[in-house]
């Protein structure tokens, strides 16, 4: 494997269907780290993660992953990076053990004692069959497959969605524990921005299938903030200045991506800090401007 | 690859074990009916050896066929329904070993068929007491073959469609073409023999009938036909079945690698 600085490097992806594209979408995941990928439904989430594992071809851009090119050694690079969806992609009519007899058969570094150990440790059994697990048993079952071929890559594609919070938080656990290797990454997309918040170290922000933000998590939260204001601030603030305005009866709150403009423009006003759940719906209704 | 044949294997189990459990059922009852025949109620029953005949060719031919019905499998519609065919694609393999290891499970599956219809065949003669014909353990293979096309034609449109249901129905509209213009073939053919003699096969008048001995002569000028391409061109029919075959192979990769175009 190429020595690499990146474990996805994206550039100008583009794909476009019928009433969406996917356009010229670029962002990269630092190797070791944990990136969360964020946008409301439809925003191009799932198209970007089907188009780098392969499942749809894209219409242009280049895609590496682990230092390789995505394409020209798809079966090379597919060997070391593990998918997990949000519904089980395997036969309600197998079970774990059936799994282990076939992964070992498809993967060449797949470890049965690895799988097992985490079947164990999640309690799951072995003989039961798939279409008698629950969701949390099928995303955990998911997650041990993807980990027990010593993946250096996970892909996620809303996997923590509809899962309760214990088990989401076993699961973003394990996620933790997987990133002590520093060769080890992991893309997730989610709308469940915190779980991103908990354990991400980077994030990229896509709406209608157009990248609006990405960086380290860290300084998109320190480099925007919520302002709160009264309807006659309100109309004295410059409109270039935030990125769109919640307008309520009671006043008004602002999303804006500068911190230091705001706290040395608008000194006075209340200001809070944004999560990244803000700036997703301030994000999304920037074309509004102003919305309630 | 292996991992898929495997996977193929445990998921249609259970579709087999029924399948040759009404194969184990049947075989029973033809052995019973020739046991009844030989030392029972039915040993002095006038017909008897009609019935045997024919429970005989019931074994030796409608058994073979209940097995091959094991052979067809429908996990790509399941792969399909529970997305694995999605989650297929981002395993290391490439699109010709996920289509590869699905003709491979249909033909080992075909070929125990097969197999298993020749011990069957030797079966129903010792229980028969029928001399064995080597010739038959062909026409096994020949019908083996005929069917092993027909389901690689089968995961062809699968692979094309993903919808079961348009899949099926191009199936049937397809057999359905090939059955009605055989059998409309045929009755023209047997129309212009006949004409040819000076007889109408749809005429009213009675001395313009076919006679039954030229109708005899006419099943047995196409038997002797028959065997002659038969003898002559078999080679023909492995070229056909092996392109056949190839087509379909190459067709399903192409529009498992189109997938998501």
């Amino acid at each position: 494997m190429a020595d690499y600085e990146n474990a996805i490097e994206i550039n100008g992806l583009t794909k476009h269907y019928d009433g969406f594209t996917l356009d010229n979408v670029s962002f990269s995941v630092p190797k070791g780290s944990i990136m969360g990928f964020i946008g409301q439904n439809g925003a191009g989430k799932s198209t970007t993660i089907n188009a780098l594992l392969g499942i749809i071809k894209p219409d242009s851009g280049d895609m590496k992953m682990l230092g390789l090119d995505a394409r020209k050694d798809e079966k090379a690079v597919k060997r070391d990076i593990a998918a997990v969806f949000d519904e089980l992609p395997f036969h309600e009519q197998l079970n774990a053990k059936m799994l282990d007899k076939i992964m070992k058969h498809i993967f060449t570094t797949w470890d049965s004692e690895t799988f097992f150990g985490y079947l164990e440790r999640f309690a799951l059994p072995s003989k039961k069959k798939f279409g008698k697990f629950s969701k949390g048993m099928k995303m955990k079952l998911q997650i041990a497959a993807a980990l027990s071929h010593g993946a250096k890559l996970l892909i996620m594609d809303e996997a923590t969605t509809g899962l309760d919070p214990v088990v989401r938080n076993e699961i973003l656990d394990i996620f933790m524990e997987y990133l002590q290797d520093e060769n080890n990454s992991i893309l997730m997309s989610s709308h469940i921005t915190s779980d991103l918040e908990k354990i991400a170290d980077s994030v990229t922000f896509i709406d209608k299938g157009k990248i609006l933000l990405s960086g380290y998590k860290d300084d998109i939260l320190a480099s925007h903030c919520i302002m709160k204001c009264g309807m006659d601030d309100y109309s004295s603030i410059d409109r270039g200045d935030f990125i769109s305005a919640r307008v309520t009866d009671f006043g008004a709150e602002l999303l804006f991506s500068d911190r230091k403009l705001c706290e040395k423009k608008y000194s006075g006003a209340v200001i809070d800090p944004a999560t990244l759940d803000d700036i997703m719906i301030y994000y999304v209704n920037r074309d509004k401007k102003e919305w309630s | 690859m292996k991992g898929l044949i495997i996977k193929e294997f445990w998921l249609s189990l259970k579709y087999r074990i029924i399948v040759i459990s009404v194969y184990a059922l049947l075989l029973l009852l033809c052995i019973l009916v020739r046991l009844s025949a030989l030392y029972g109620n039915i040993a002095d029953m006038e017909g008897k050896d009609m019935l045997t005949n024919s429970i005989f060719l019931v074994m030796a031919l409608g058994l073979p066929a209940v097995l091959y019905l094991a052979s067809f499998s429908h996990q790509i519609y399941n792969d399909e329904k529970c997305r694995f065919r999605q989650f297929s694609l981002t395993l290391p393999l490439t699109p010709e070993e996920i289509v590869r290891a699905e003709f491979i499970s249909y033909l080992i599956s075909f070929g125990a068929a097969t197999v298993i219809s020749w011990l069957n065949y030797f079966i129903a003669c010792a229980v028969y007491s029928k001399g064995t014909d080597l010739k038959y353990l062909l026409y096994i293979v020949i019908i083996g073959a005929v069917l092993y096309v027909f389901a690689c034609f089968n995961l062809t449109l699968a692979y094309r469609f993903r919808n079961p249901k348009k899949a099926t129905a191009i199936q049937i509209s397809i057999c359905l073409v090939l059955y009605f213009g055989g059998a409309f073939g045929f009755i023209a053919l047997m129309d212009s023999y006949f004409k040819k003699r000076g007889y109408d096969m749809f005429s009213d008048h009675e001395d313009e009938a076919v006679p039954d001995s030229l109708m005899a002569e006419f099943m047995q000028d196409m038997a002797d036909k028959l065997k002659w391409v038969c003898e002559a061109f078999w080679w023909l029919f492995i070229i056909v079945c092996v392109s056949l075959i190839y087509l379909s192979y190459r067709r399903s990769v192409r529009s498992l690698e189109r997938r998501g175009s």
